[in-house]
């Protein structure tokens, strides 16, 4: 009896977790979740961006899905349900590609972001001082190249006297 | 200490220059690539079957990645354009779209080729049925305009908003309104009765 009533939960837990797993593959697969991919792929590039670095090549494949995606839907709107199934799929598969290799690209735009940040705050101090210093010493040579002529002219008129 | 101010001063200026104005872009030409022939021999009457070629542009300079949206409607000249003041887009339904995510300052190009596949006349209003764009078929009663005259194609812009997590068709500059649409008007060239 209680044997039986053991393999009963058990087969009662084996088949919640079928649910579950059916359930998800089914969520992932529909429309919707495309949607929300290809969404959040462009907010993750946006942001690569938006803190100064670069994805072309990370673009350029998020362009093909879209395009695979328009293709799609103009198959499913033309009644060819396989075609634009094939072609969701693999939309979704660039999309996970995308999602996958962005955070490497955000993580060099912020490695970037930072050495440039760097780089101003040591050059300013740095263009600062050396333009102060060539300023200051303008005016030193200046003064003395005056001082140099003033005591010439001195000389000139001590001759003559 | 003034040659400090002053080097100071110019260097942050020259490390900080003033945002540039973030706008889009958008147009469209004819055949040749240029803004003229838009129609076979010039000619805005369009006969049913009648091949026309256009291209489309868009220009980001929203100094951003964006992703935008080509929203194409077939308009009469009673329907409400779209309103940049407002921001609001016309109110009818989307004929066909097309969609890119565009880097900072890049230029979109690609070709509209459409042709009307079925016309109906009812009365004095010229109806259209169906059309082809890019080799996709759009059907419905689309739009209907009296005569067959002054029928019009308006591509709006639209662009994903993050922070609204939307589609939005308006931007604010400098607390104006903006937009990017652009259209061409053309007329059904007399249908024959059957």
């Amino acid at each position: 009896m209680i044997v039986e009533g053991i393999l009963l939960a058990l087969t009662i837990i084996s088949l919640l977790g079928l649910t579950i797993i059916t359930a998800n593959t089914q969520t992932s697969n529909d429309p919707d979740s495309l949607a929300v991919a290809k969404l959040q792929a462009f907010t993750e590039l946006a942001s690569v961006y938006s803190s100064g670095g670069q994805a072309p090549a990370l673009v350029d494949e998020l362009n093909k899905a879209l395009n695979l995606i328009q293709e799609a839907n103009i198959a499913g709107s033309n009644g060819n349900a396989v075609e634009a199934t094939n072609l969701e799929d693999q939309a979704r598969s660039l999309i996970s590609d995308v999602l996958a290799r962005a955070p490497l690209a955000q993580q060099q735009a912020q490695h970037d972001a930072f050495n440039r940040v760097f780089f101003a705050v040591v050059s300013i101090p740095v263009i600062v001082l050396i333009s102060t210093a060539t300023l200051y010493l303008g005016i030193r040579v200046w003064s003395w190249y005056e001082k140099m002529k003033f005591l010439e002219l001195k000389i000139v008129e001590k001759d003559e006297e | 200490m003034l040659a400090t101010i002053t080097t100071s001063s110019v260097t942050y200026v020259t490390l900080n220059p003033p945002a540039p104005e973030r706008f889009f872009a958008t147009w469209i030409v004819g055949a040749n690539g240029l803004a003229e022939h838009y129609f076979p021999n010039d000619n805005p009457n369009i006969a049913v079957g009648e091949q026309v070629n256009w291209t489309l542009g868009v220009y980001n300079a929203m100094s951003t990645l964006e992703y935008v949206v080509v929203r194409v409607k077939l308009l009469n000249s009673t329907i409400a354009s779209p309103n940049e003041t407002a921001g609001n887009p016309s109110p009818v339904p989307i004929l066909f779209e097309f969609t890119r995510v565009l880097l900072p300052n890049e230029t979109w190009t690609f070709p509209f080729v459409w042709s009307m596949l079925n016309v109906t006349q009812r009365g004095k209003l010229t109806m259209i049925g169906k059309l082809s764009i890019n080799g996709n078929t759009v059907n419905g009663a689309l739009t209907e305009a009296l005569l067959g005259m002054n029928f019009r194609f308006v591509f709006e812009l639209w662009f994903y908003d993050e922070n609204l997590n939307q589609f939005a068709f308006s931007w604010t500059t400098g607390n104006i309104r903006e937009s990017a649409w652009t259209q061409v008007w053309f007329n059904v060239a007399k249908v024959v009765a059957p």
